[in-house]
């Protein structure tokens, strides 16, 4: 009798031992599921994609993490040209036209909240899809504010004001304007701006195919900005080393080192 | 930035929202309406231009004086409709007033609002510009911090312009 017990006790402490770890396991898949943007719970009513400077510092010293150096599939990176080439440009408030006929200016400069806005149409099939998000709820909070979804077609004269009528939500802006097309120097659809509070600083733009591909980008963007902000450089200078060969070029002037600096050829 | 309809032009303050519209009327008639003055009415009336400015975004679907808006405004925001009426206001004693109006801190209560929300106020003048009779309905986020919003109001109420229709 006194065996059984013992055998039942292993044994109970066996699965014990097998459910935490089952629980454990289940715990870290839901941990790097919601770092990658994904929430498995639909019913919790809370459609928040939190964006997370804190990335910057995530490289791919560890399994599953994110190397935010590099685009994810099917991300586009900006790649229009600006003044600065260190810099992603300047923010413009937009204006234009509602669905409803109202002439309409959207102030995004100097705004007490982040704005994100989506260059969408009503034909293309991979709008649908960020169409249906934003007309879910589904919002953004970037720093614990809020990011306003300012949503811009083509004008009335490219796109029908009653197509735009039936995708636009209640839950975010919807503009038709060519104007911002052009001062955005946006040639496709769906590309994406996101622009810092308070300023017109433009934390990310680029093209997305999928909501978990404009996560990662907004994501990317804001981890940049961190670490820009720490080291003195900016996102494109992190992304693509643009001004990396002026910069080191400044700094080896500064310090009187020449092309025919000794140093640079000693063997 | 410059924004211009219905014979308004508004340089819209940094980080604000602006709209100008005027509201569909009706395609029938109304069977009662007086001929007289400038032929059949619609059902609906007849709709006119108006301009709501705001500090904060605007939503879709709202009221003429707001309503939809001003239950979203935080403390730090303002609120400017401008609302004009028919021809047949123009010259009677209510908007008498000519110019586009300024308004002191005292003049913000929560009474004075359409529909009082805590802690908030407004204020409401009628007047006419160019020959078109106006009511401005002004709202600030919080009465306590009304006399530095009245200043941002009124800054605000000097970037409209109002031409002749």
């Amino acid at each position: 009798m006194t065996a059984v017990v013992m055998i039942e006790a292993v044994v109970i402490l066996l699965l014990a031992v097998l459910v935490v770890g089952l629980l454990r396991s289940h715990a870290e898949i839901l941990r790097a599921l919601h770092d990658l943007g994904v929430n498995l719970d639909d019913d919790s009513g809370d459609q928040t994609f939190r964006l997370r400077p804190g990335l910057g510092h995530q490289t791919t010293d560890r399994p599953g993490s994110v190397d935010l150096r590099r685009s994810p599939s099917g991300v586009v990176e900006a790649q229009r040209p600006v003044d600065d080439p260190a810099l992603l440009g300047e923010a413009r408030d937009l204006s234009g036209e509602t669905p409803d006929g109202e002439a309409a200016a959207v102030g995004v400069v100097g705004a007490p909240h982040p704005t994100l806005i989506a260059f969408l149409s009503t034909g293309c099939v991979t709008c649908q899809d960020f169409w249906d998000a934003f007309a879910s709820g589904v919002t953004l909070d970037l720093d614990g504010r809020a990011v306003r979804i300012v949503v811009v077609t083509k004008g009335p004269q490219s796109e029908s004001p009653g197509g735009v009528a039936q995708l636009a939500g209640t839950a975010f802006t919807t503009l038709m304007s060519d104007t911002a097309y052009d001062d955005y120097g946006v040639s496709v659809s769906p590309y994406f701006v996101l622009i810092d509070a308070h300023g017109s600083s433009i934390l990310g733009e680029g093209a997305a195919s999928s909501w978990t591909q404009l996560a990662s980008l907004l994501d990317r963007a804001v981890a940049d900005r961190g670490a820009a902000l720490g080291a003195n450089r900016t996102r494109r200078e992190l992304l693509g080393g643009t001004a990396r060969g002026d910069r080191v070029d400044r700094a080896l002037d500064a310090a009187g080192i020449g092309p025919d600096h000794p140093s640079l050829h000693r063997r | 930035m410059i924004l211009r309809a219905h014979s308004f032009v508004v340089d819209v303050p940094r980080g604000w929202d602006a709209r100008i519209f005027r509201r569909a009327e009706s395609e029938v008639t109304s069977p009662s309406a007086s001929t007289d003055v400038a032929g059949l009415v619609p059902q609906s009336g007849v709709t006119t231009p108006i301009l709501h400015l705001g500090s904060f975004p605007l939503p879709n679907g709202r009221g003429d004086y707001g309503s939809g808006a001003v239950g979203l405004m935080r403390p730090s925001d303002v609120f400017i409709a401008l609302v004009q009426f028919g021809p047949e206001s123009m010259g009677t004693p209510l908007f008498q007033r000519r110019g586009m109006p300024t308004f002191r801190s005292a003049d913000l209560s929560e009474a004075a609002m359409q529909r009082p929300i805590v802690g908030m106020g407004g204020a409401q003048r009628f007047f006419n510009v160019s020959g078109r009779p106006f009511c401005c309905y002004a709202v600030v986020g919080s009465l306590v911090r009304r006399s530095s919003l009245v200043a941002s109001l009124n800054g605000a109420l000097g970037r409209i312009t109002v031409l002749s229709a």
